[in-house]
């Protein structure tokens, strides 16, 4: 199993899942199947992993005891094995898209505020989102925007994607800053920003970051802040953005925040200025995650500090 | 010339201290050379954040590009260099 070095520490590193062929594979199915074919080979693929894959199993567990305190046994592996099927559909669906087989069918709630900030002002726009419904096939819909787009990531060591990823930075207005090294991207983020672009950046997981213990579900939970910290920094506005799905009737809902304005104190405590609008985004999450439990991907113990 | 930079040195620490919050420095604790991460100061990548806002809207620098240029962010020499040539085009 390959190891790479964080921290000063060694760690095991998930073998990935999407290799080249595996994407290739699906491309076809849906080229010459279609997608309910599709869908059903991703769920004897799901059930494969359910049954095979523990470490996924274990790591999709704290959400679920989380979001069905009350299920039994046999019902919390029903709902990951839900968990990893909507997972796989969601994907489904934007490579459907990337294949130029569907379109990405959505509907904006509190879009005006956001376009507004994007392209109407010259202020840099700092868009939260979480490992959500599909956030993937949401980068799509920004393509709209006209504004350039940073979204910042960690470096993806998956070769499918990261030729996606190339291709997509030089055919559109979406750029890509990896938070790999010593500075975590710092430069291009805060530069975005001041130049009037906008920057979206996970909330929910922290990949090492600093965290500040949050209510989630009932009990504390780490989650990151130093996108609230950069827009206060910056002086620019926050979104969060949840992309989810209705399944009766195949169309995605993109909802947008009102915008948040971080507001630095002097003397204080980073942790505890930054709290109350930490806990805004995470209120908004769990709101979400209470209309839609099934499209809530925490594959993470964010419970644990940790974690 | 070195009037010049000199006076933007100046101005750099204390929109620097300021920005930061660092209050119990002053100007003439922070030496030209002194590196600004992984020295004394200790700064990390959200103080690079607050860095590259100060050169931006206080100097007026574009920071565009200085991702693949980190040996600017080096010391209070180093930046002030890069705002002298970033005015000179």
């Amino acid at each position: 199993m390959p190891e790479e070095k964080e921290h000063g520490e060694f760690r095991k590193v998930d073998r990935k899942r999407g290799n080249e062929s595996g994407f290739a594979f699906f491309r076809l199915v849906l080229r010459l199947m279609g997608m309910r074919h599709a869908r059903n080979i991703a769920g004897i693929i799901c059930f494969y992993y359910l049954l095979f894959d523990w470490r996924a199993v274990k790591k999709t567990l704290p959400y679920v005891k989380h979001a069905w305190p009350d299920a039994g046994f046999f019902s919390k592996l029903l709902k990951v094995y839900k968990l990893f099927y909507y997972q796989a559909c969601m994907l489904l669906d934007r490579a459907s898209n990337l294949c130029g087989l569907s379109g990405f069918d959505h509907f904006y709630i509190n879009y005006d505020s956001f376009r507004e900030l994007a392209e109407d002002s010259e202020e840099g726009v700092l868009l939260v989102g979480a490992h959500f419904g599909n956030w993937q096939l949401a980068v799509e819909g920004l393509k709209d925007i006209k504004c350039k787009v940073n979204i910042v990531m960690h470096e993806e060591q998956n070769e499918a994607v990261k030729k996606h990823l190339e291709l997509n930075s030089r055919t559109s207005n979406i750029n890509y800053i990896f938070t790999e090294g010593e500075m975590h991207g710092a430069f291009e983020i805060a530069t975005a920003l001041c130049n009037g672009e906008i920057v979206c950046m996970m909330g929910d997981r922290h990949y090492g970051a600093d965290t500040i213990g949050v209510e989630f579900m009932g009990e504390t939970a780490y989650f990151p802040y130093s996108s609230f910290v950069i827009a206060a920094q910056t002086g620019s506005p926050i979104i969060s953005l949840f992309i989810c799905k209705d399944w009766e009737t195949e169309r995605y809902y993109a909802y947008g925040s009102e915008p948040m304005r971080p507001v630095k104190q002097r003397k204080v405590p980073i942790e505890e200025w930054v709290k109350p609008w930490v806990e805004q985004y995470v209120k908004k999450l769990e709101e979400m995650a209470k209309k839609y439990p099934e499209q809530c991907f925490l594959f993470s113990d964010i419970w644990r500090k940790d974690s | 010339m070195t009037e010049d930079i000199d006076q933007i040195k100046r101005e750099l620490k204390e929109n620097i201290i300021s920005a930061l919050g660092l209050e119990d420095l002053s100007v003439d604790d922070i030496g030209d050379d002194d590196p600004l991460f992984g020295g004394e100061l200790e700064l990390d990548s959200l103080d690079a954040v607050e860095i590259v806002v100060v050169l931006q809207r206080k100097f007026g620098v574009n920071t565009k590009g200085l991702e693949t240029r980190k040996e600017v962010f080096t010391s209070i020499n180093t930046l002030a260099q890069f705002i002298i040539e970033s005015r000179n085009g």
